[in-house]
């Protein structure tokens, strides 16, 4: 079902997150409708798990609804949410111990900008051998499409930090997707 | 909002893989349930806590949790401020530090205090901005390296005077990260550079297209010294290496020569020592004969000793701190600071850096040790050491656990506890008493670095000088 417009733009932020702070199930539902697959893409980014995203995802929102009163900054509420859905795929991580095998998922439509299937198996191994705070990292830019400023305030980071960190990472992708 | 365009080919390929392999679990969902569910799952508290006026009364909360720390702070400073100051009593000279953050310029006193911006290096996701910077030996001027942007690394040259003010601009041709080192008599910059189309990703020593150019305060001494045409690469576009402007390219203090690390076919990498005017290089090679591999060197203040860090085939897992004469190689010094470690474990001395009156050295070891087959541990320790009592003085130390990737290169497995120094980081103060240095913050270098201090002396804490440092340079005036 979709809930009046699933866009929040900067101009709609502060309205939607007043209405839905206060009560407005209609409201909150609009937020869910514009950020939840992101949210969920990170979470399993993070896990590598599709029931621990789920759950993660869950229990996300349910933070989010208590906390939105608090977020004073508008600008805010993509980043805030992104990291939070990061942080609670790590917490459920850590407190089952799970051990994840990765699956890469070889139905579902066809689509003309699919990359290839060996891509993807270098890519989950490549993830494996990352923290849970590279991965969040990497969610946060490929999937967040956010600045380094931005997540840098979500990680408790500097920009600069952020940028070298960055920089690292993607050099050891890079050869592990073969592209150097 | 803060959407960010990917910046070249390889991150726009890797936004279109990583949403490719999280695509299933982008399922579709109905948002006003999904909501509703959050909304009911919340706790009576919860609720009730936001039908209550709860904002007042955690204004009031925080008002007195707020003046109790107050209170706390103002009885601490005029406690401290009664005690003797923790250094010597003579005022110390501390000199004047310039140092990179968030791509910005800044300069500071040596104590840390008086921070202030001197010039804005534009820092995005598309340019470092400022990425290194070094005081002139008279304190007048600040040669700084800052990245203007663009898909490969593309560094520039800026010459400002103390204040911030720009003086001029050297454009350099895209390629690593530039290191920069000041002649003595303060009128010239020396540049060691890779010229060569670099991604801005690629953190690995290029191997195309070298040199080592020469940039006065007066464009017209500008120059380019020859090098031997042999020479493959002199830079790296790691940012490890800017972490020290002086760390690839130096000028000894008399002006004579210039050190470099470079590649040479057939040879692989090396230290050499060029000639500033240009009659010639030699290597470090013909001026040590048990080293495996020379990684940086020091001079000494006088110009006529060398310090050589290294893996010295004798030494095993113990630390091995040799000073040689720079003219015959002739070793003035030879010190061996014995490991407790079991076998297996290797020593290495990362760094040994002469203090301002040439008497002690400021050493910086690592100790690499097998913790599981797949698993090992690397332990850095800061010594002060006098060679003419041949006293190690162990001033602080860290740890971080490593493991090899797929393709073996070595990772941290998790943030370093204690004070993991940066190599190349260490630094004196004018007055001999302090030693300063980089940590990762929170144990984590990819967080970026915290300035810290230490009296060389030992047997104290070590300070916080400025957190969020990318890079400095500690200077004095003469």
């Amino acid at each position: 079902m979709i809930v009046g417009s699933a866009v929040i733009t900067s101009e709609t932020a502060g309205a939607v997150i007043e209405q839905a702070a206060a009560g407005d199930e209609l409201a909150f539902a609009r937020i869910v409708a514009a950020y939840h697959e992101d949210m969920a893409r990170i979470a399993y980014l993070v896990s590598g798990d599709l029931d621990v995203a789920a759950d993660a995802e869950q229990a996300a929102w349910a933070i989010a609804w208590r906390r939105l009163g608090t977020l004073r900054d508008p600008a805010r509420l993509k980043p805030w949410l992104m990291s939070v859905a990061a942080n609670e795929a790590r917490q459920i991580m850590r407190s089952q111990r799970r051990r994840t095998v990765r699956e890469i998922s070889v139905d579902g439509p066809a689509r003309s900008s699919d990359p290839d299937r060996a891509a993807l198996i270098d890519l989950a191994n490549a993830l494996d051998d990352l923290d849970h705070r590279d991965r969040t990292l990497i969610g946060l830019r490929y999937i967040a499409g956010l600045d380094s400023e931005a997540i840098g305030r979500e990680l408790g980071l500097s920009a600069s930090g952020v940028r070298v960190r960055l920089h690292r990472l993607l050099a050891r992708l890079r050869k592990e997707l073969g592209d150097d | 909002m803060t959407d960010q365009t990917p910046i070249d080919g390889f991150e726009a390929r890797m936004t279109a893989l990583v949403r490719s392999y999280t695509e299933s679990a982008a399922r579709p969902l109905d948002a006003l349930v999904t909501a509703r569910t959050a909304m009911a799952s919340n706790t009576r508290t919860g609720v009730i806590g936001r039908l209550w006026p709860i904002r007042r009364d955690r204004r009031a909360a925080w008002l007195l949790v707020l003046g109790a720390l107050a209170l706390t702070v103002a009885a601490l400073a005029v406690t401290v401020g009664s005690r003797p100051s923790l250094l010597v009593q003579e005022p110390a000279d501390t000199g004047r530090i310039v140092f990179v953050r968030d791509g910005d310029l800044f300069v500071a006193e040596g104590d840390g205090s008086g921070q202030r911006l001197i010039a804005r290096g534009e820092a995005s996701d598309a340019t470092f901005g400022y990425i290194t910077a070094a005081w002139s030996p008279n304190m007048r001027h600040i040669a700084a390296v800052r990245d203007v942007g663009g898909p490969s690394l593309t560094p520039s040259l800026d010459l400002l005077t103390a204040d911030g003010t720009l003086v001029r601009t050297v454009a350099l041709e895209p390629g690593c990260g530039p290191s920069v080192s000041w002649s003595p008599d303060s009128s010239e910059v020396a540049i060691g550079t890779c010229p060569a189309e670099v991604p801005r990703d690629t953190l690995q020593p290029i191997d195309s297209g070298i040199g080592l150019v020469i940039a006065g305060l007066d464009a017209s001494a500008d120059r380019v010294v020859a090098l031997p045409p042999e020479w493959r690469s002199v830079a790296s576009a790691r940012p490890e290496v800017w972490i020290r402007p002086e760390l690839w390219a130096r000028w000894s203090p008399d002006g004579r020569w210039i050190d470099l690390w470079a590649i040479t076919e057939g040879k692989g990498g090396g230290r050499y020592l060029v000639a500033a005017d240009g009659s010639g290089a030699r290597p470090i090679d013909e001026l040590t004969s048990a080293l495996r591999h020379v990684q940086s060197l020091d001079w000494s203040p006088d110009s006529r000793r060398i310090s050589i860090p290294g893996d010295w085939s004798r030494c095993g897992s113990d630390l091995c701190v040799r000073t040689i004469d720079a003219g015959s190689g002739e070793e003035t010094s030879f010190a061996v600071h014995r490991s407790e470690s079991g076998p297996g474990a290797r020593g290495t001395l990362l760094s040994a850096t002469f203090s301002p009156d040439g008497k002690r050295l400021a050493v910086l070891g690592q100790l690499l040790e097998s913790e599981s087959a797949s698993t090992f541990t690397e332990t850095r320790t800061l010594f002060s050491y006098d060679p003419e009592t041949a006293r190690f003085e162990e001033l602080t130390s860290g740890m971080v656990s490593m493991a090899p990737d797929a393709n073996g290169q070595a990772h941290p497995t998790g943030p370093a506890t204690g004070e993991y120094v940066a190599d190349g980081s260490v630094a004196w103060t004018p007055d001999g008493r302090t030693l300063l240095y980089l940590v990762p913050e929170a144990g984590d270098a990819g967080a970026g670095w915290t300035l810290r201090s230490i009296d060389a002396a030992g047997g104290h804490q070590s300070s916080v000088l400025l957190p969020d440092v990318q890079s400095f340079d500690l200077g004095s005036a003469p």
